[in-house]
């Protein structure tokens, strides 16, 4: 799944079919390159935990039950605040080269690992994600 | 071989590995006159409306001196600079040989960058203009007064290095 076809997309409550939210950004764990959570816009600031999904697709995100909307933990707001806006970042490697700008990131539905970052139109294997930070992405 | 001029080092941010932050940008280098090596990257950040804070990168807690972008792992490598921010700038002394002739004075200096930063040599505005590039191994000491250059070094045609680049416009004294 892409990113850029889900962001925006309606998050529904599985339970009651109701719209909980839209999805803002991602909770990325860059040393585990794995999707933890998404940031629901829902005018709470809340997040929905990967555990919590019931599916991903075209017609957005299904969530266990609107009670899986919680606060953000500490870590979890920085990686938020790290992850906002990531589109459009820029991508260097380790050795100080400039990849491009992020385009997309590509992950697996099923459990949230980030199979690859696209990058100037090229794609960027996942597990190459050291870190996610205001100034840049970094990949090994 | 990846040679980088010293002074296009200038302005280059400096981003932790572990974060993906700008901890920094390059304000000027360090050389050492005894190893022929850079020795440290004198940092500043800050602006008009903060104030500036001044750091100094030794090399050794250097780990990539990228073309776009210089690395390191966290932001605590960073030590505290003295407020004055250059004692060893280089540019503009003049190239002497050693028995007292004037070769020109000294535009850049060239690097290695994968070599632990290695100095190759350094680029000359020759007395009678063009540029020329003295290698490392013929310099036989430097201050910030001037370069001394070993008798009978032969100076390389810029030409016939191919270049490093393009040179970058002189620097602002700030």
């Amino acid at each position: 799944v892409r990113f850029a076809d889900i962001r925006g997309r309606v998050v529904v409550d599985r339970s009651t079919a109701r719209e909980v939210g839209t999805v803002g950004a991602l909770v990325v764990d860059p040393a585990e390159h794995r999707i933890t959570s998404l940031d629901v816009d829902d005018g709470d600031g809340r997040l929905v935990g990967w555990d919590s999904i019931v599916g991903i697709g075209d017609g957005g995100v299904v969530v266990t039950s609107g009670d899986a909307l919680r606060t953000p933990s500490a870590t979890e707001r920085e990686r938020l605040a790290r992850g906002h806006d990531l589109i459009g970042r820029r991508v260097l490697s380790s050795a100080g080269e400039a990849i491009g700008e992020l385009d997309d990131i590509v992950f697996d539905a099923r459990n949230g690992v980030v199979e690859s970052l696209v990058a100037n139109g090229s794609d960027v294997s996942g597990d190459r994600l050291r870190a996610i930070g205001s100034y840049a992405v970094i990949v090994n | 071989l990846s040679a980088a001029r010293a002074s296009r080092l200038i302005g280059r941010p400096v981003v932790t590995l572990e974060s993906g932050d700008i901890a920094s940008s390059v304000k000027d280098v360090v050389l050492s006159a005894r190893s022929g090596r850079l020795r440290a990257l004198l940092l500043e950040r800050g602006g008009p409306l903060s104030k500036v804070e001044r750091k100094k990168l030794p090399l050794s807690a250097v780990r990539a001196l990228g073309p776009d972008a210089v690395m390191i792992d966290r932001a605590d490598v960073l030590l505290d600079a003295d407020a004055k921010a250059s004692d060893s700038d280089i540019i503009a002394i003049d190239a002497v040989s050693e028995s007292g002739g004037r070769i020109g004075s000294v535009r850049d200096v060239i690097l290695d960058t994968d070599q632990g930063a290695a100095v190759i040599g350094y680029e000359i505005e020759a007395v009678g203009g063009g540029k020329l590039l003295i290698r490392e191994e013929d310099a036989i000491s430097f201050s910030e007064d001037a370069l001394v250059v070993a008798p009978g070094a032969e100076a390389v045609e810029w030409n016939e290095l191919g270049g490093f680049g393009p040179a970058p416009p002189p620097r602002s004294e700030t």
